[in-house]
């Protein structure tokens, strides 16, 4: 972000923060503690977006200055930290962790190379699909890190400059259009899942999630292959992929995918019977237990500054909609939305899919879903929390929000124009993907709008 | 015969840029380009990634590492084909790769001889300490 648009932003947000905080509640007639509350929204949104300071070290202030503000009290803050989603991420990355190191992931992906080789169509599909199918299993940050160093190898083999660039930008469009799909692709879903439980008391499981979150990613999986096979109509280059991965699984590698398999199981099958974060802590201590990793990799392969993140983005939730303020912002200053449904909904849309783009996914995540819940006497709750998370993933263009887009572009293969002009079909059909499944094949699947 | 010295760090090391320079000092020259391969760029990248919280350390490392190599095969490849333009158009040259702290090795380099003109491609991040050298020892940036 450049320096003086980060002033701007900057200035404002503090400015906003200080007379919510202090000053508006005695000027004009608001309760002081829906002042408050919007005044850490204000704060928390400004760090965010400007990232003067890492996310992590926001989500500490949040979940310090809540109660100290008397927002929430101090056991309501902590318990929400406390929260199922922070475990169930917490073990996902740890899962993650043991592809990455057991280069299992790496053997997959050769394997499932080899058949997409020669035309660039099928090459850059493979790429896609691998993405797109590892990004439903793991976070999509572990899918980017872990084709990265290959894409790269391809692209030393690669003389058509438009070809190269495709191969990363494939990569980052499977990884963001996979990780929407299931609760282990980002964070976003867990944290709703989180939030909602927070809120309203009642349990998402893993399958129901993935029920109605599948068929969006699916609709782009197939909306992806289709653009690649335009976009390379005209490249005439052939590439053989070199198979360099050993066949047999080590023994490490052989653990990892039976541990995967069974938590798996168990979160398809037994979800509504066993905690999605229990059955992810199992199967961590099953990777401690059988040696696969050690604590020291679980340090090192997992950014445990980020969990902080997400737990102070859950207070910050559930403090706007506990203590009431989401609700009295949508009634006293966006009734007229209130009463027009389609154009709350094209609004948050809209809002949601561009925010996405220039900050942190969890982050738009996590500042407007509180908000939109203050809409739960238009909008189902349920619906809101699907509708919100999963547009939230949907970052296609800008390098800034989602980490697949992050490490494609850290390539230098290609510039921003590039992604601007080869992502921006993604950037337009996801509106209309979004209103077609959420207003017709969700309803139809009993979902209540 | 003018002794030139060109600096080239990023990604802006084209031919097009020796074109510019044979342009204006004449093709009576001596040129020796030296290639700086610095750490900053992947290095500022893996630090975001870490700061944004995307990775955890060993990944970020391994990604840097990856892009680090990447970096230097670009340079190496630009490195043969400026030899090439330069050998086709009959001008003395001499090159070398380094690795290190850009502005360190900035200093070092335009020490190590008695250059006419030095020049080095204009960044688009200035790194701290390296407007000062340039200034300093008068590096024309272009």
């Amino acid at each position: 972000m450049k320096g003086t648009l980060k002033n701007v932003i900057l200035f404002t947000g503090l400015s906003l923060f200080f007379i919510f905080s202090f000053f508006l509640f005695y000027i004009v007639k608001i309760p002081e503690i829906y002042s408050k509350a919007l005044g850490i929204f204000f704060l928390s949104a400004t760090l965010w977006i400007t990232n003067i300071v890492p996310p992590a070290v926001t989500g500490i202030l949040i979940i310090a200055i809540t109660p100290l503000f008397n927002v929430l009290r101090p056991e309501e803050t902590f318990s929400a930290f406390g929260n199922r989603a922070v475990f169930f991420i917490l073990s996902a990355f740890i899962l993650a962790s043991s592809i990455l190191k057991t280069g299992l992931a790496k053997k997959i992906t050769y394997f499932f190379l080899k058949f997409f080789s020669k035309s660039p169509f099928y090459i850059l599909s493979g790429i896609f699909s691998i993405s797109f199918f590892l990004s439903l299993l793991i976070p999509e940050h572990a899918t980017s890190a872990i084709l990265f160093p290959f894409l790269l190898q391809i692209s030393h083999e690669i003389k058509n400059k438009k070809f190269a660039k495709l191969i990363f930008l494939s990569m980052a469009w499977g990884a963001v259009s996979g990780g929407i799909g299931t609760p282990l692709g980002g964070a976003r879903a867990p944290f709703a899942i989180g939030l909602y439980q927070e809120n309203f008391g009642k349990i998402i499981t893993f399958f129901e999630w993935t029920k109605f979150a599948f068929p969006v990613a699916f609709l782009f999986f197939i909306f992806g292959i289709l653009y690649i096979f335009i976009l390379t109509r005209n490249i005439q280059e052939k590439v053989e992929l070199k198979n360099k991965a050993e066949r047999i699984l080590s023994n490490e590698e052989m653990k990892t995918l039976l541990i995967y398999a069974f938590a798996l199981i168990l979160w398809i099958f037994y979800s509504d019977k066993i905690d999605m974060a229990v059955t992810g802590l199992l199967a961590c201590f099953l990777l401690f237990l059988f040696k696969v990793i050690n604590w020291r990799d679980a340090q090192h392969y997992v950014n445990w500054g980020i969990i902080l993140m997400y737990g102070g983005a859950i207070v910050l939730g559930t403090s706007l909609f506990k203590s009431g303020t989401a609700l009295y912002i949508s009634e006293n200053f966006l009734s007229l939305l209130s009463h027009h449904p389609l154009i709350l909904f094209i609004s948050l849309l809209f809002l949601t899919l561009i925010l996405t783009e220039f900050i942190s996914n969890v982050a738009t995540c996590a500042l407007l879903l509180p908000i939109s819940y203050g809409f739960s006497n238009v909008f189902d709750p349920f619906f809101l929390t699907l509708f919100i998370a999963i547009t939230s993933g949907l970052a296609f263009i800008l390098p800034f929000g989602s980490p697949p887009n992050a490490i494609a572009f850290s390539s230098g293969k290609y510039s921003i124009f590039d992604a601007f002009k080869y992502s921006i079909p993604f950037f337009l059909v996801s509106p209309v993907f979004i209103y077609f499944l959420s207003h017709f094949i969700w309803v139809i699947m009993g979902v209540k709008i | 015969m003018k002794k030139i010295l060109i600096i080239f760090s990023g990604t802006r090391n084209d031919i097009d840029i020796i074109k510019e320079i044979l342009k204006r000092e004449g093709k009576n020259v001596f040129i020796k380009v030296v290639f700086i391969l610095s750490e900053a760029i992947p290095s500022n990248f893996s630090t975001w990634l870490m700061y944004m919280g995307f990775l955890g350390e060993e990944p970020t490392k391994e990604i840097k590492d990856l892009i680090l190599k990447e970096i230097e095969n670009n340079l190496r490849e630009k490195m043969e084909k400026l030899g090439n333009f330069l050998k086709e158009e009959k001008i003395s040259c001499e090159f070398q790769f380094l690795k290190g702290d850009f502005c360190e090795m900035l200093e070092d380099i335009i020490k190590e001889g008695k250059w006419d003109s030095v020049y080095s491609p204009k960044s688009k991040e200035v790194l701290i300490g390296e407007e000062k050298i340039k200034k300093e020892f008068n590096v024309k940036e272009i």
